[in-house]
């Protein structure tokens, strides 16, 4: 017994930790980007960014989820998707917006959020000074992040567009990690 | 200590370095904080755990294996401790990451509350406040102070209503807002209950110690101010200079009291043996190393290169880089969280000595 009273912290975390590993190695949503897919963001009955929205709607991460929502349910054939069925209809420039929100509260917790701001500035064409200035906010907070540079990661996937548009297949440009 | 009636007023160290180190430093280590998050690139943060967090491990590693009393009292855990918690941190990186990432976040939070407990136990110590039943309302005190932060605050709130989402238990709004307010009544109503027991105590002649309170309310202070901004940076820093700074302060006085009072440990690493000065200046060495820039392989034994030789796991450079450098922050925090559990028992007399 007296054994057991002085273990029992790491007693504790071991018994929490094997449990959870269990759950981790058997259950697909303990995958690292589970909280950004469809499933965690789109479902019509609960989601992340849904429920953090009401919650507190002024928060960075809020506006980024409610950024990743609408790059889900934007571009051809996306809103007819049957999770986007029901939502309101992306406006144009409402994912930049909504990452400029997001960036704005200054969290710079969420190396994505800087990230994608710099792909989304690519997608809209935005002048080369606005995606120079986001990219160097992204190096300078994460100088040591193994992320492709944005520009990069825009012409690898518009060319995988291009060539999918001719074999017939869509491919997305969003990253939406 | 200095009895007022039924004030009694008791000291870690002294009244300056009191008030300080214990009641002055949080708000310090939030305007710290705020000039990192208005000024410095998030990248700035991780200098705060070079500077304070790993320093803070040593301290306790010079406090458990340097002194030839705790080390002979608590050898086996010594010993075992790191045996068993290296290879289960090793593991865990590797096939189960997220797991890893729960255990630890939860057990940092046991650790930091327990540290500010201790803390509060030795006010009472060194005051002679410590009356029937304290210890254990201030305990509760504590965790349902730090239960409800990390239940109501949004910068914590978004982490578990999250980890809610992928376990698939996700939780609609009206249910998140009736567990925080019940949080709140829970805290509130054990408020009153703590109150009455303070005077209860007073009528009956108990006396208290405000250098607790004082304490208790700089701290907690620090971590609700913090955990209601929208910045993770905020809390990182703040919380680690606190947390960090009041702990290294905390071994330093405890070894030059027992040297004091014991005749024992006549400086701080006077009474090392060879070995333990041998690590001690391997260890010094690996520091060395990283911050003149030095390649990993270097003093890895060969196994950021053996990682790129396996044939299964098949590293690059970067990953084995990643996954040793992931590897060893997380085994040196976790031996210290089990270190701590054990050898910071106020009602010790033999760790009395050195309070």
């Amino acid at each position: 017994m007296g054994w057991l009273r002085a273990q029992k912290v790491i007693l504790l975390v071991y018994i929490g930790g094997l449990t959870l590993a269990a759950f981790e190695l058997n259950l697909a949503q303990f995958e690292p980007d589970y909280l950004i897919k469809s499933e965690s963001l789109l479902n019509p009955e609960t989601n992340i960014a849904d429920v953090s929205s009401e919650l507190y709607p002024d928060r960075a991460y809020s506006f980024y989820y409610r950024a990743l929502q609408a790059s889900m349910c934007s571009g051809p054939g996306r809103e007819a998707q049957p999770e986007c069925q029901g939502r309101d209809p992306v406006k144009p420039h409402e994912i930049r917006e909504l990452i400029e929100h997001s960036l704005a509260t200054g969290n710079r917790s969420n190396e994505m959020a800087m990230y994608n701001y710099a792909i989304v500035l690519l997608q809209e064409n935005a002048t080369p000074e606005l995606v120079d200035a986001a990219i160097a906010v992204w190096r300078v907070n994460y100088p040591q992040s193994k992320n492709l540079d944005p520009r990069e990661m825009v012409r690898e996937a518009r060319q995988t567009s291009a060539s999918g548009n001719r074999t017939g297949r869509g491919e997305s440009e969003h990253r939406t990690r | 200590m200095n009895a007022m009636g039924t004030i009694s007023l008791g000291f870690i160290r002294s009244p300056r370095a009191d008030f300080l180190w214990f009641v002055a430093l949080p708000p310090i280590a939030l305007l710290i904080a705020f000039f990192f998050h208005n000024t410095l690139p998030y990248v700035a943060q991780a200098s705060v755990a070079v500077w304070v967090t790993a320093p803070h491990h040593y301290a306790g590693w010079v406090r458990g294996y340097g002194l030839d009393e705790d080390w002979t009292r608590w050898k086996n855990r010594l010993i075992l401790g790191p045996i068993i918690l290296i290879p289960s941190i090793v593991l865990g990186t590797a096939m189960v990451p997220v797991t890893l990432g729960i255990v630890f976040l939860l057990w940092d939070h046991q650790h930091s509350l327990m540290q500010q407990y201790g803390f509060a136990r030795i006010y009472d110590f060194k005051a002679g406040t410590d009356a029937a039943f304290t210890k254990r309302f201030d305990f509760i005190l504590s965790v349902l102070l730090y239960g409800n932060m990390l239940i109501t605050a949004p910068l914590w709130a978004e982490l578990w209503i999250a980890e809610l989402h992928r376990w698939g238990l996700a939780l609609d709004v009206e249910a998140i807002r009736q567990i925080q307010a019940m949080s709140w009544m829970i805290l509130g109503a054990f408020a009153v209950i703590y109150v009455g027991h303070v005077i209860a105590g007073a009528v009956r002649g108990d006396r208290f110690n405000p250098m607790k309170y004082l304490f208790l309310l700089s701290s907690y202070g620090l971590w609700y101010f913090v955990s209601w901004q929208d910045s993770f940076l905020l809390y990182i820093v703040a919380h680690r200079i606190m947390h960090g700074v009041q702990y290294i302060l905390m071994v330093y006085w405890y070894v030059e009291r027992k040297a004091d009072r014991t005749g024992k440990t006549p400086l701080l690493l006077s009474n090392l043996s060879l070995s333990r000065f041998l690590l001690l200046g391997g260890a010094y060495a690996i520091v060395f190393h990283l911050v003149t820039g030095g390649n990993l392989s270097h003093f890895s034994f060969g196994l950021i290169n053996s990682l790129q030789m396996d044939p299964i796991l098949n590293f690059s450079l970067e990953k084995a880089t990643g996954f040793y450098a992931a590897t060893a922050v997380s085994a040196a925090s976790a031996c210290h969280y089990y270190l701590d559990s054990y050898i910071w028992k106020i009602r010790d007399p033999q760790i009395q000595e050195g309070l």
